[in-house]
């Protein structure tokens, strides 16, 4: 609705600017001519009223067609983020960060300008010649030809020669994300780099892919800084003809010189709508792409919510059977034929070398992940046919590199929740081990965390993690390499904590560390995708396997020295 | 806010770099002034060809001044196609000399700016910061000065044409000058709102993305959906500001275009009358048009210069970063060759100086000797080798490298003695080959094979499709961490060092990489002095002496024999069965 009464004033606008390089000539011609003041002054009135008239309608035009490409970008912009929220993890695993923000800002805003500008300024240029024609027609029919002629090997120009500047304008864009991730090695690396005094040979590395970068930037300034002004010079004749063949039409008198300043003026106004052309071509092809790489997220398929059902309550049982697993895109089974029983109160161990699947049976456990149907159930409840969002109510997992929100350390224990109840998120951090942390920062629990706060170290993280799991009553709880941060001793004390709480739930502790697991019920030892061995962690330090050699290689590491801490504390 | 005189002294910081270019920058100030002189020339030559020769009808003069205008039409272009060149030219050198500067300081600073400092932040000094000085510099003050001559030359061309139309036509610069600073400000005002909401909106972005697992478990949708939703609206609405603001400006121009022009020829009805000649009229029109552009791009530009400066101070925030490992003025020469001799006395050292890492420790390790660190994670063993290598200077005590302070030594020829290799090795990426290299100079195809061979790396690469060519990507998140280390072996042996150390890995490597990593230890560690942080039996059992930390101390030392008779913490370490 705005938008169509945005063009009328569009219209508007641009006949009311048609109208007024008249009454400049009714003045100059009188000037010349006879001089009389009231033919003067009706002129300028005349002429005061159409600005007038042009200045409303402008104001008008740009409120109303920008105005609503920003309310357009907001409900775009409302929609992709509801869209995050209902895409599962499985999206956001193959997919950067960096990527998926810089597609809901940056490619939003070149859809917004599509929308905004380069809605407005196309009808702009074209209402405008349409208004304009007829006007220098009767002027100057000759000299029209000609306008038309020269506008015409304008547009033809940009058309043709604007997608040779894209080419090189990418290969730009190439360099400078080369100059980006060579420059992000290089600091990622730096310790390597000292180490084998690599300063000189980086440094003259980079200076020449800085010369290879300004080549390409030179090649394109090259072709833009010729091309902007030779269309501009190719418009400019106009002014050429203007003076030739106007000149000779008010010599002949077929013009008066009035006439030939209003002609003048008309083309100047055309100016600018025919050269932004170029740039407004470049913005609706920027824009249809960028919609095009919004459509990616918006179109994305998501989990069906509907017809989900819950766990039943009961006893904890866990049932894992012949589970197997590759994810989307790979032939490569992650997981073969697992099989396993958890059980209420239980504390279950997951070991194995790195690449082992551990992380991905702990995603498929908590539902983050899809099995197959038959594969795992809780409670004898199939987990594939229970939502995400009901399963998260019974299971949950502490990750080895858990994400801390901008926000204070009690609203991310108590995530979710907006008034949680300080007693509550204390009684948890203290299980997590957090008690001295706290008490160390000025605002104890409520202070900030990141950006606008105080740092945490990765095992700080961690136990905050862990705190936030053990806030809330799920039943069954995943810690994977949760701990590896964390220094041995407070290790001991957190699954110490977790074993007094574990009677009215149960416990899956993944790691490669034998500290961690030793006071398992059951520990489960994987290797390529397959269970190898299991059992207690006496039975598997008695056989000559897997976990006795992963033991025996941690022996060094200094369980020794924890215990003979304890020992002393 | 910033005050002028930190202004000033930021942009006298930026003069060097600017000296080196001076030459372009005099041409491209040069060309810009012929550019604004061929410009303010057609008007004129417009008037001429009106007043002159149309008005009385003079048919050959009219052709003569045609010739001319085209003329003068051509040279602009190709001036503007000269000027545009150079002017670029001149800020991609700017670029080039910013962002070398920046990454040599990058090269110098000490692996303790690393460790406090975000990667994402440094990558933005050397990539977008430097981009906006370039900006600055080559659109901004280039072209202002540029549009201020420009201004300069109408305001006379118009005086010399006609004195009183002129003072005509600046009696409508106040309404512009008024209207430009509130719209200025107001726009000002709308954009800072639009930058604070855009980067809420960012965060939240950011962290549902980032954190998309944890708000499916934790079930926060709800939470996070009302967070967004003020920081979208508050961007819309604060955009719906500067709509406003822009909306009204245009206009505003309009009426002083428009009001410019009828003032103008009321000036020419009651001052000239018909003894008026109408080319001025033509010019004057030109004029205003021409007038009023530089200003408004001028006012467009002041953004330019505010994100400029803010980049030029992050920018020699950085280059001010103090290099702690300073060269003393006459480092001491390195003449002896063969093997290292270190020692250690009375070592006290902490990353942050409130919290020592390393307390008091002393110890000597002959040249030729091989010694193992043994001891828990966190206990000081990594941080030894970073001093040794001085990647830090230390706090208190001494270290002596063959008998010299390590601080009169230079740390690069230092280091060039040293190979050391982590548990888990940067690779960069680039081929296998390119990590073996590194890109030093001197090292031949048939070097990257042979120290391949000796380290056993050989065996794994001879079975990768592309063998030595073989990509290597994401941190070779492909090869496992024994491949890694052996690739690691590799480099190490393609300098000749005379200190190797080695920190074993300890992430479970199979049988056959462990099998080919103890040979290609044996052969790294022949004939030269020796550190191993040792995590397995075999390798305590091969060295010479062995080094117990615990908590920042040396607690013992002696071969595996003596440590076993004292029965102290050593003990504790080993295996029950052993």
């Amino acid at each position: 609705m705005a938008i169509s009464v945005g063009f009328v004033f569009l219209v508007l606008q641009n006949y009311t600017i048609s109208r007024i390089p008249a009454y400049m000539r009714g003045m100059l011609d009188e000037i010349t001519g006879a001089n009389r003041l009231p033919v003067i002054l009706n002129n300028i009135k005349l002429a005061l009223l159409f600005t007038a008239l042009t200045v409303i309608s402008m104001y008008a035009m740009r409120k109303l067609i920008i105005g609503v490409s920003r309310k357009i970008e907001f409900q775009l912009r409302s929609d992709i983020f509801a869209k995050f929220l209902r895409l599962d993890a499985m999206f956001f695993r193959f997919r950067e960060t960096g990527d998926l923000v810089s597609r809901s800002t940056n490619d939003l805003n070149d859809v917004r300008t599509l929308l905004g500008p380069g809605m407005m300024y196309v009808p702009n240029s074209l209402s405008r010649i349409a208004l304009f024609l007829p006007i220098m027609f009767s002027l100057s029919p000759r000299l029209m030809v000609w306008v038309i002629a020269l506008i015409t090997v304008v547009v033809v120009m940009i058309v043709f020669l604007m997608p040779l500047l894209r080419v090189r304008f990418r290969q730009v864009q190439e360099a400078s994300a080369a100059i980006h991730a060579r420059v992000w090695q290089d600091i990622s690396g730096i310790e390597t780099i000292k180490l084998h005094t690599l300063e000189k040979v980086e440094t003259d590395r980079f200076a020449k892919l800085n010369q290879w970068y300004i080549g390409k930037q030179m090649d394109l300034v090259r072709y833009r800084g010729f091309m902007w002004p030779f269309f501009v010079f190719v418009f400019s004749l106009a002014e050429l003809l203007i003076l030739v063949v106007g000149g000779h039409q008010v010599i002949s008198g077929a013009m008066t010189i009035g006439q030939l300043l209003q002609f003048n003026i008309l083309v100047s106004y055309l100016t600018f709508p025919i050269l932004s052309l170029g740039w407004v071509m470049s913005l609706i092809q920027q824009g249809i792409s960028a919609m095009g790489r919004i459509s990616e997220i918006l179109d994305a398929p998501e989990e069906n919510h509907e017809d989900k059902k819950d766990i039943p309550d009961g006893e904890l049982a866990v049932k894992v059977r012949g589970l197997s697993f590759c994810y989307p895109k790979s032939k490569e089974m992650v997981l073969k034929n697992i099989s396993m029983d958890i059980q209420e109160g239980e504390t279950v161990g997951i070991t194995g070398p790195i690449g082992c699947g551990k992380s991905t049976l702990a995603e498929l456990l908590i539902g983050i992940l899809q099995a197959k149907p038959g594969m795992i159930s809780i409670n004898g409840m199939d987990i594939s046919e229970v939502s995400a969002t009901r399963l998260g109510n019974h299971v949950t997992l502490v990750p080895q590199d858990p994400f801390l929100f901008t926000r204070t350390i009690a609203e991310n224990i108590a995530l979710g929740e907006t008034a949680p109840e300080p007693e509550a998120v204390l009684s948890a951090a203290k299980k997590a081990g957090l008690e001295k942390d706290l008490a160390a920062f000025p605002k104890g629990i409520n202070e900030m965390v990141g950006e606008r706060g105080i740092t945490l170290s990765g095992g700080q993280k961690q136990r905050v993690a862990i705190a936030r799991a053990l806030y809330r009553p799920a039943s069954l709880l995943v810690l994977d390499d949760a701990l590896s941060s964390v220094d041995s001793r407070t290790e001991a004390k957190i699954l110490q904590a977790l074993s007094g709480e574990k009677q009215e739930r149960a416990v899956v502790i993944i790691s490669h560390r034998i500290s961690a697991l030793k006071n398992a019920d059951r520990i489960y030892v994987l290797d390529e995708g397959r269970v190898m061995e299991s059992g207690t962690h006496v039975e598997l330090i008695g056989k000559d396997g897997l976990y006795r050699k992963l033991a025996q290689l941690q022996q060094m590491e200094g369980e020794a020295v924890s215990e003979q801490n304890e020992g002393k504390a | 806010m910033k005050t002028p005189d930190k202004k000033k002294r930021l942009f006298k910081r930026l003069i060097p770099t600017l000296r080196k270019h001076v030459r372009l920058a005099v041409l491209s100030v040069l060309l810009m002034i012929l550019v604004d002189l061929a410009g303010v020339l057609k008007p004129w030559l417009m008037k001429t060809g009106i007043d002159r020769f149309v008005r009385r009808g003079d048919i050959p003069g009219l052709t003569r001044i045609g010739l001319i205008l085209a003329a003068v039409l051509i040279a602009g272009f190709l001036l503007q196609v000269i000027f545009t060149i150079t002017v670029q030219y001149l800020g991609q050198r700017l670029l080039f000399d910013l962002r070398m500067e920046l990454f040599q300081k990058l090269m110098r600073l000490p692996a303790s700016y690393f460790d406090k400092t975000p990667l994402g932040k440094t990558l933005t000094h050397i990539t977008s910061d430097v981009e906006a000085i370039r900006e600055f510099i080559s659109d901004g003050i280039v072209t202002v000065t540029g549009d201020i001559l420009k201004i300069l030359f109408i305001a006379a061309a118009m005086v010399m044409l006609s004195p009183r139309l002129a003072l005509a036509a600046f009696l409508t610069l106040p309404v512009f000058v008024i209207a430009t600073g509130i719209f200025r400000k107001s726009i000002r005002s709308g954009f800072r709102d639009v930058r604070k909401a855009n980067s809420d909106i960012n965060t939240v972005l950011t962290e549902t993305i980032g954190g998309a697992r944890e708000i499916q478990l934790f079930q926060t949708k709800e939470e996070r959906a009302a967070a967004f939703e003020v920081c979208n609206h508050s961007y819309l609405s604060a955009y719906l500001r500067v709509i406003q603001a822009y909306a009204l400006y245009f206009p505003v121009l309009e009426i002083v275009s428009n009001g410019g022009m009828i003032l103008i020829l009321l000036t020419a009805h009651f001052f000239m009358g018909t003894a008026l000649e109408p080319g001025v009229i033509f010019a004057f029109f030109a004029y205003i048009n021409m007038f009023f552009f530089p200003l408004r791009q001028m006012a467009e530009k002041f953004n330019l210069f505010q994100a400029a400066m803010a980049a030029t101070e992050r920018v020699f925030h950085l280059l001010d970063q103090p290099e702690q490992i300073s060269e003393v003025a006459v480092p001491a020469e390195f003449p002896e060759t063969g093997k290292l001799e270190i020692q250690f006395q009375n070592v006290t050292f902490g990353y942050d100086p409130a919290q020592p890492i390393l307390k008091n420790v002393s110890f000597e390790i002959l040249a030729g000797e091989k010694v193992a660190f043994v001891g828990a994670t966190g206990s000081g063993k990594t941080t030894v080798i970073k001093l040794i290598n001085r990647l830090y200077d230390i706090g208190d005590g001494k270290i002596l490298i063959n008998g010299r302070e390590i601080r009169e030594l230079p740390a690069r020829s230092l280091r060039k003695r040293i190979a050391t290799i982590p548990q888990d090795p940067f690779l960069f990426t680039g081929s296998i080959a390119d990590n073996i290299s590194l890109h030093r100079p001197g090292i031949s195809d048939s070097d990257i094979r042979l120290a391949a061979e000796k380290s056993r790396a050989s065996h794994f690469i001879e079975t990768l499709p592309n063998r030595f060519d073989e990509a290597i990507l994401e941190s070779g998140k492909r090869l496992s961490a024994g491949q890694r280390q052996l690739l690691a072996f590799t480099r190490a042996l393609t300098s000749e060092p005379e200190l190797v150390i080695l920190d074993e890995a300890t992430a479970n490597i199979d049988s056959e990489s462990e099998h080919l990593i103890e040979a290609a230890v044996e052969e790294i560690t022949r004939e030269r002095t020796a550190i191993i942080i040792a995590h397995r039996l075999s390798t305590i059992r091969r060295v010479d002496r062995i080094f117990v930390f615990h908590k920042g101390k040396l607690v013992e030392s002696g071969t595996h024999e003596e440590l076993l008779q004292k029965n102290g913490l050593y003990c504790r370490f080993l295996p029950e069965k052993e």
